[in-house]
């Protein structure tokens, strides 16, 4: 069973990537790296590495499935598992999200003392 | 949980949360206003779009802090701005009509309610901040060059006390290597005149935006080092040992040049759509802000809630005359020092010039070529701004005058009551100054009170107001913040203030400071609190001086006790 140890958080919203990376980092003990941009995102990627991407969906310029595409495109990131972060959770948009190649979509606004369970869950349910 | 336990992760909430209700408070304010400005009018498309993806943000990030009814409204908000912004629509002045209704806006202004109310619920603490904090956690810095261990040393720690990081380099190269990438928040480079080629030369290189104030240091003073020094760019040349207050004061002024030349807001007023919209791109596109009104009438309301620098006006347009709309600007006082220039193809020279004895400034020629569009009105925009500072700004110190202070404070002590915050007024006073004139002159008195508004303003926050209230005395207006914090803050500055080293006549001296504080929210009035202030300044002074007093009610049912509950 592989084992969810670095996240790449993807969020064009200051105040909800210091939010994320407490919830992922003091409360979940995870390796995060926090980009501002899908295309932040694609430029250091490759450094990172990571084992789970979240994505944020409504950003300016890329937004979260147009960034999702351009990573499939890198080397290596074609089967990364990526989660999108959105404020719209009906049904039938979870599945055109599911469509374009995400794992899973987490609902916003999440709450810090939980979020880690919720993406932990995700992983262990998916890829794990 | 790994690291810091269940109790930190809480209070490094708590903190964001406490920022971010403090950002909220004051982009509320103004994207409101914004929206309010808009109502029916197509031109206002941009300003949708921005009021678009701030309530998305908004909605985005008031859920994850726990207003969730701030947070759920922002977004419903949000939907309905977005039929807007995504159509393209012929009819926009009838859609927005039928979108921007009376229930639209009445949500929109219930935002600071809900804000207050989910406030209210999870007893947000007050914004807490680094005692040294000016304005997103980052100094103002000084880069310092020289080989000169006792030129650096004196240099570091006379700027340091003023407020400034001081980065210290040894050697030009030293610089080239280590520096931070970025120029953020650098508000000039200091180097010894000794390494003058090799410093241009490293500026040069690391293509420091041309603007970045420099400044020299030499032992020699001799006219060709001066010489040298000018043909290099510098703003500053001063010889060692360095006067720090004089240098501390030369960077402060030079930013201030800086800043005005950055910028300026725009009112252009014409009605033919798209030489507007051309315009408009112009000069967006060479840094200027710009708002538009193609519908004369709305010209008078725009200008109260753009507050232009200038104002950019057509002479013939269609039903109205733009000679008609400056008189009918002049009407109104607070619009007598506005400059108007008119933007026309009149050519005839004599027409130009009774137009412009019609109220307006200026004139410039249509078609008029981008780039001197640009370069025209930007010149007229720092001219417009150092006028208006000059008459809203004390002249000997560059802080706000006591009438503007007054007026500041009552602001702030309603945007406290709308939002149940705690704001802080402190009223400062420099210690036996008389004495200083007295033995020194007053050329050196000047200085001291000059030094002091250096310090206050890169001790403050950007958002802090800070005025001279008249003589020695200074009021200072700390928003979002605790008595505690303020008591903290102004103790920092009088310890700072009291080691700045002053020279008069061949002798040293060292001056102090003391200063009374007092919470807005505790006073029916802004006037009581002020008041108030004065009050504790003078408990401080009977106390011995050089500190810092809260006021201390003598009334025990007073609500003093409930300072810091939010």
């Amino acid at each position: 069973m592989a084992e969810l140890k670095r996240i790449m958080y993807v969020e064009d919203e200051p105040d909800i990537r210091a939010v994320a990376e407490l919830a992922l980092v003091s409360v979940g003990g995870f390796e995060v790296m926090l980009c501002e941009s899908g295309e932040d995102a694609l430029a250091r990627v490759d450094g990172f590495q990571p084992d789970l991407i979240l994505l944020d969906v409504m950003m300016p310029r890329l937004d979260g499935p147009e960034t999702l595409q351009a990573l499939r495109q890198k080397p290596g990131l074609a089967e990364v598992p990526v989660a999108f972060m959105t404020a719209k959770v009906q049904s039938s948009e979870v599945e055109s999200y599911k469509a374009l190649g995400a794992i899973d979509v987490i609902a916003k606004p999440f709450d810090p003392m939980t979020l880690s369970d919720k993406v932990q869950g995700i992983w262990d349910q998916h890829v794990g | 949980m790994p690291s810091g336990g269940y109790q930190d992760v809480v209070n490094k909430l708590e903190a964001l949360k406490a920022q971010f209700v403090a950002r909220v408070v004051v982009e509320l304010d103004d994207n409101v206003a914004k929206l309010h400005a808009v109502e029916g009018n197509a031109a206002g498309i941009r300003t949708l779009k921005q009021g678009y993806e701030w309530l998305h943000r908004l909605a985005g990030s008031a859920g994850t802090f726990g207003f969730q009814a701030l947070g759920s409204q922002a977004r419903k908000l949000e939907e309905t701005l977005k039929q807007v912004v995504e159509m393209d629509s012929d009819d926009l002045s009838g859609l927005l009509a039928t979108v921007l209704d009376e229930d639209f806006y009445q949500r929109l202004d219930s935002l600071p309610d809900l804000l207050k109310a989910d406030a209210g619920d999870c007893a947000i603490p007050l914004l807490q901040r680094a005692v040294a904090e000016p304005e997103d956690g980052a100094l103002q810095r000084v880069d310092l060059i020289s080989a000169n261990d006792e030129v650096r040393r004196e240099l570091e720690q006379g700027l340091s006390r003023y407020g400034y990081r001081v980065a210290v380099f040894d050697s030009p190269d030293g610089y080239r290597r280590d520096h931070a990438s970025t120029g953020e928040n650098l508000a000039a480079l200091v180097a010894d005149a000794d390494l003058l080629d090799a410093v241009h030369g490293v500026v040069a290189e690391l293509e420091r935006h041309s603007d970045l104030p420099l400044v020299f240091v030499a032992h020699d003073e001799s006219f060709d080092v001066r010489y040298r020094v000018a043909d290099a760019g510098a703003g500053g040349f001063f010889t060692v040992p360095v006067d720090i207050p004089a240098l501390a004061d030369r960077i402060q002024q030079l930013n201030e040049e800086r800043e005005e030349r950055q910028g300026g807001k725009v009112l252009i007023v014409d009605d033919d759509d798209q030489l507007v919209e051309h315009y408009r791109l112009v000069l967006e596109a060479g840094g200027l802000e710009v708002v538009t009104v193609t519908h004369p009438p709305d010209v008078i309301r725009r200008l109260s809630e753009y507050r232009p620098d200038i104002v950019l006006m057509d002479i013939h347009m269609g039903d109205y005359s733009g000679i008609n709309l400056a008189r009918m600007i002049r009407f109104q006082p607070e619009w007598l020092g506005l400059p108007i220039i008119y933007l026309s193809s009149e050519q005839d020279r004599d027409e130009q010039i009774s137009a412009i004895a019609e109220g307006a400034d200026d004139f410039i020629e249509k078609p008029i070529r981008d780039h001197r569009l640009v370069k025209e009105v930007k010149a007229r925009c720092v001219r417009a701004r150092q006028l208006s500072k000059l008459a809203s700004l004390d002249s000997l110190t560059g802080l706000l005058k006591h009438s503007l202070v007054k007026q500041e404070l009552a602001k702030e002590f309603d945007r406290c009551r709308r939002y149940g915050l705690a704001a802080q007024v402190a009223m400062l006073d420099l210690d036996h100054f008389k004495r200083v004139n007295d033995s020194h002159g007053h050329a050196v008195g000047d200085v001291v009170i000059r030094a002091l508004a250096n310090l206050l303003r890169h001790r403050l926050r950007k958002t802090d107001i800070i005025g001279r209230y008249g003589g020695e005395e200074f009021v200072v207006i700390l928003p979002d913040c605790s008595a505690e914090v303020a008591e903290e803050i102004l103790q920092d500055v009088c310890g700072q203030f009291a080691g700045l080293v002053f020279a008069g006549d061949g002798e040293e001296f060292q001056v102090t400071l003391s200063a009374g504080v007092a919470s807005l929210r505790n006073f029916a009035s802004a006037e009581a609190a002020l008041n108030a202030a004065d009050e504790a300044l003078y408990q401080r002074k009977r106390a011995g001086r050089n500190g810092v007093t809260l006021y201390q009610s003598q009334d025990p049912n007073h609500r003093d006790d409930q300072e810091t509950g939010a």
